[in-house]
């Protein structure tokens, strides 16, 4: 067997009552990482699929941040090995925009002056 | 309905030179709007950026030398005012750093430790804890100071907004929520960075696509210099784990830091002592044309015969070069492994032309950072990106601040732009017979602009590659399609900046074409000199359409007279 299983969690607060979780099969290929193949998704199968496509792919700027089997990882450093299924949700701790992305910003209204604005909420794991 | 934000300034692009601009209006007592496609310091190109930054910092060295070396490396095209501005500001912009939180390497004795790169005469790049990452998160924690900048992490310019010929702000679709909105500004500065994604192999993130150029370009703003793009030598295209992550090829070869070497398809050694970037590119290409290079278009790192023990280049590679952990984390052992790499496009020199205060042409309109165009020239001091993302955001932001001063919002009315945005997406979002996704149209793109304008570029091949271009932008660009939902569509995203890329691309095969020299990254087979006299090409749209012209590089009289 050759390929990889991902379970992938589904939301569009805009269309779903609850999420789901959609299954897709993809080639493996060596040195695959959960990035990727979350990308390859996107471009081959299913383009409904919403994650952030604004990475560093190294290990950098932790916007790729993805919950794969229960913890919150990197996922350009998640390396898949053949055959497995991982099951793939948004990071922890942020509000769910749609899909696997999440707002990484959270709002603080200055109540001095009455206008709101992002402050870093997040911190590198 | 939709909503007008008004605001003193308006700042686009949140990167290095955004950050900081945003950062400097809001001290200056301004109300601020910053927009950026993605999240701060997880987004844009300061993060992906090695921890290098210029400053004569060290005893010995002067802005004289910063000056000399970086006008030296640019191969006689960067503007002198641009470059005496950028070295005697870099000194005071790093101390701001510091303050801001962001952590340097020091020596024992709390000096800075520096690394000599190619085309320093003295050691002068500082070493960025956490590299552009550490930096865009230490101007990131400033900006949370501030309660008067008001940031929107999800945003896509789609149109400049003018009265009476001064850019008075912009439409933007906020991709989280699907909503399109205006902001109205007294002064407006452009700081969204470079287009590397016009090509296939680049080492920066796949947002860096430059559709505000030809945006701005069609209110009148002269571009200067586009063909000329900087490819970096050592980006890493196998294993594929790590494709397209830039591995500092100027550490590998330091005798003093790892003592390596680079080799070629068979094993030799083709490259001796310490090249600049476009000096390598040129060896890689040459090796490449004999069919000595490596199987992917370049050519192998090799520690093996490094002079040092292993645990000295351990030591040495945990401590300089972030990416040798990063790499071990996909399992690559730079030790030992050969780690096959290539030349991909790695920063934009040219771009908006400015002045030394970050004016552009257009009136309300400034800008700064990778977007602007006569700084470096023909290619780049390493360090000096980061250098120019601190000194131009504060220039620009000081200029646009001033400006802003004399100016008033007025009422105006928006809703026709507003409303011609939301059938544009509605019309992408049409279900056509032969529909064609954004990403589909943007790999079409970058494989004619790989075939026809990469690292060799040729008088008829530009003009075939021209007519390539003008096919895909009549013919394809109507079938663009993408899927209906509102939150997050990120093809509608896609869809602006390929629309923006096809407009862009244009622009650089005509200004590839008008320069009829070789010079820096820009090689040309069929005119393989360099010009004595160096020139701008510029490219303005008028009445009579397209524009193309030359400009003089900008001179200054005296060293000692400039600051």
């Amino acid at each position: 067997m050759t390929t990889i299983e991902l379970k992938i969690f589904r939301f569009d607060p805009d269309r779903d009552s609850v999420p789901y979780y959609q299954q897709y099969t993809l080639p493996w290929t060596e040195g695959l990482t959960l990035l990727m193949a979350v990308r390859k998704v996107y471009e081959t199968i299913d383009p409904t699929l919403g994650f952030r496509n604004f990475f560093c792919g190294r290990g950098l700027c932790a916007s790729c941040l993805m919950t794969v089997n229960g913890s919150t990882k990197k996922s350009c450093h998640v390396v898949l090995e053949v055959g497995r299924e991982y099951v793939v949700e948004p990071a922890k701790g942020y509000p769910i925009i749609r899909d696997l992305v999440v707002d990484y910003g959270a709002k603080r209204t200055d109540s001095l002056l009455g206008i709101e604005y992002n402050v870093m909420s997040g911190t590198m794991i | 309905m939709f909503e007008v934000r008004k605001t003193d300034i308006l700042v686009i692009g949140g990167g290095g030179a955004g950050i900081k601009a945003a950062i400097t209006a809001a001290e200056l007592g301004k109300e601020v709007v910053l927009l950026s496609k993605g999240p701060l310091s997880r987004t844009g190109i300061t993060p992906v950026a090695g921890e290098g930054i210029e400053a004569s910092v060290n005893p010995g060295d002067s802005v004289q030398m910063h000056y000399q070396d970086t006008i030296r490396s640019g191969r006689g095209l960067a503007d002198e005012n641009l470059v005496m501005a950028l070295a005697a500001d870099s000194v005071e912009r790093i101390k701001e750093l510091e303050a801001y939180g962001a952590k340097f390497k020091k020596n024992d004795d709390g000096t800075f430790a520096t690394s000599i790169r190619p085309g320093q005469t003295l050691s002068r790049n500082l070493f960025i804890k956490g590299g552009g990452w550490g930096l865009a998160a230490s101007l990131f924690r400033r900006l949370g100071d501030f309660p008067n900048i008001y940031l929107i992490d999800s945003a896509v310019v789609t149109k400049f907004l003018q009265t009476d010929g001064r850019v008075i702000g912009v439409v933007y679709l906020n991709v989280a929520t699907g909503v399109v909105e205006v902001i109205q500004a007294k002064a407006t500065i452009l700081a969204s960075g470079g287009y590397e994604e016009l090509w296939p192999f680049t080492d920066t993130p796949p947002d860096t696509t430059g559709e505000t150029l030809p945006m701005v370009y069609q209110i009148g703003a002269q571009l200067i210099d586009l063909e000329m793009v900087l490819y970096y030598p050592g980006v890493v295209v196998y294993p594929p784990a790590a494709r397209g992550w830039l591995v500092q090829y100027e550490y590998i070869l330091n005798p003093e830091i790892l003592g390596g070497r680079v080799l070629n398809g068979k094993g030799e050694v083709f490259v001796k002592g310490f090249p600049a970037r476009d000096e390598f590119i040129r060896a890689v290409r040459n090796e490449v044309k004999k069919g000595t290079g490596s199987p992917n278009g370049g050519f192998y790192v090799d520690l093996s015969h490094s002079p040092y023990d292993r645990e000295v280049i351990t030591e040495r590679l945990r401590s300089w070069l972030h990416q040798y952990s990063n790499l071990k984390n996909v399992g690559i052992d730079i030790r030992d492994d050969k780690v096959e790499m290539a030349p991909a496009a790695h920063y934009c020199l040219g771009g908006i032309k400015i002045d030394e205060m970050g004016h552009t042409n257009v009136t309300g309109l400034f800008a700064a950072g990778e977007i602007t165009g006569n700084v470096h020239g023909a290619n780049r001091m390493s360090g000096n990106a980061l250098s120019e993302t601190q000194v131009f955001g504060r220039r620009a932001a000081i200029t646009a601040c001033g400006y802003a001063d004399q100016q008033t919002l007025g009422a105006c009315d928006f809703a026709d732009q507003v409303q011609r945005e939301y059938r544009l997406i509605a019309s992408w979002k049409q279900e056509k017979p032969k529909a064609l996704r954004p990403i589909a149209l943007k790999a079409r793109l970058q494989q004619v602009m790989d075939q026809y304008v990469g690292l060799e570029r040729e008088g008829e091949s530009l003009q075939e590659g021209l007519s390539k271009v003008r096919e895909l932008r009549m013919v394809e660009l109507p079938k663009l399609s993408v899927v209906p939902h509102r939150r997050y569509c990120y093809e509608v995203q896609e869809a602006y900046e390929v629309r923006g890329m096809l407009d862009l691309a244009e622009l650089v095969i005509m200004s590839a074409m008008s320069r009829k020299e070789t010079r820096g990254h820009h090689f040309r087979v069929d005119y393989p000199h360099t010009d004595p006299v160096p020139y701008h090409t510029t490219i303005q749209w008028s009445k009579d359409g397209h524009t193309l012209g030359v400009m003089p590089v900008a001179k200054i009289d005296n060293l000692e007279d400039v600051k």
